[in-house]
């Protein structure tokens, strides 16, 4: 009879410890996962305060207030595209650093490739040219 | 010519940043509700106003929410405007009141900035004015000063009058 009294203490102890050192655990390495990937989001935000930075290396009111908000959103287990939709329907296209493929953005993923191949081909004309009349 | 055109680029840079084209425009104003300020009470501004009106967002350490109080005097003169005092303590919005005058119909309060993001707003003194449907037509970012209530927002609220 002592015995078995003695047992559930025991098993009441462990569970109770158990759950107390599992929890934190668990809770730190979310925290870790939500301050990875807000690290990730906000180097892909710009700040509208300071020129050319990204939230992530600013320190402006406006940067931490945005970092706040990604947050909330993130503890929410809301998905990256969730929160730059929502950014970019506050602020518009200007405040991410890299514009999603799209339509009215082609161009700006588009262009940069059509001006390595024309230069290249510019150069290559050029290169046949000179060789031609050497 | 260098130094011209890089100066003029940055310039230009300058003044994007500080009207940029904001994705509000023409759409209904956030849902967030506000707190009043010095009551304890929670308001949808939908079930306030159902006239045309502004919204500006000010703060007691703005500077030029100083240089744009008797701007703001003046809109209100035409239209209702209301306040939302933004990350800034009670004692302190008391002070700004009684220093520059108070031309707001109501007073909200963002204490957290989070009401701010809803409205996009990025730098304070901003105003915005809203349609009788509700729909954010005018949004101005810095301190309004006499020009551009002449030049844009009066002609603005006697077309939508």
């Amino acid at each position: 009879m002592k015995d078995k009294k003695i047992i559930k203490v025991f098993i009441i102890f462990c569970l109770v410890f158990s759950t107390n050192f599992a929890y934190p655990k668990i809770s730190q390495s979310n925290e870790q996962t939500i301050e990875k990937r807000l690290n990730e989001i906000s180097n892909n935000v710009r700040c509208l305060v300071c020129r050319n930075q990204s939230i992530y290396d600013s320190n402006s009111d406006f940067a931490n207030d945005i970092k706040k908000i990604i947050r909330i959103h993130l503890k929410d287990n809301k998905s990256d595209q969730f929160i730059y939709k929502f950014l970019k329907s506050k602020y518009g296209e200007y405040i991410l650093f890299k514009p999603p493929l799209q339509i009215n953005t082609l161009v700006l993923w588009i262009l940069p490739f059509l001006l390595i191949i024309s230069g290249l081909i510019f150069f290559t004309f050029k290169f046949l040219k000179f060789k031609k009349n050497d | 010519m260098l130094i011209f055109a890089i100066n003029l680029n940055i310039s230009k840079e300058d003044k994007k940043i500080d009207q940029l084209k904001s994705p509000l425009i023409n759409q209904n104003i956030p849902k967030k509700p506000i707190r009043l300020f010095q009551k304890n009470e929670i308001i949808e501004l939908k079930n306030i106003y159902s006239n045309l009106y502004a919204i500006n967002f000010f703060a007691s350490w703005c500077l030029p929410c100083k240089i744009e109080a008797s701007s703001i005097k003046l809109l209100s003169k035409k239209i209702p405007v209301f306040g939302v005092a933004f990350k800034d303590r009670e004692e302190n919005i008391l002070d700004f009141l009684e220093s520059y005058g108070n031309p707001y119909d109501k007073i909200g309060i963002d204490k957290d900035g989070l009401l701010g993001i809803e409205w996009g707003v990025y730098g304070i003194p901003e105003t915005f004015i809203i349609n009788k449907k509700g729909q954010i037509i005018y949004k101005y970012t810095g301190p309004l000063d006499i020009h551009e209530l002449e030049k844009n927002i009066y002609g603005l609220i006697k077309n939508e009058r």
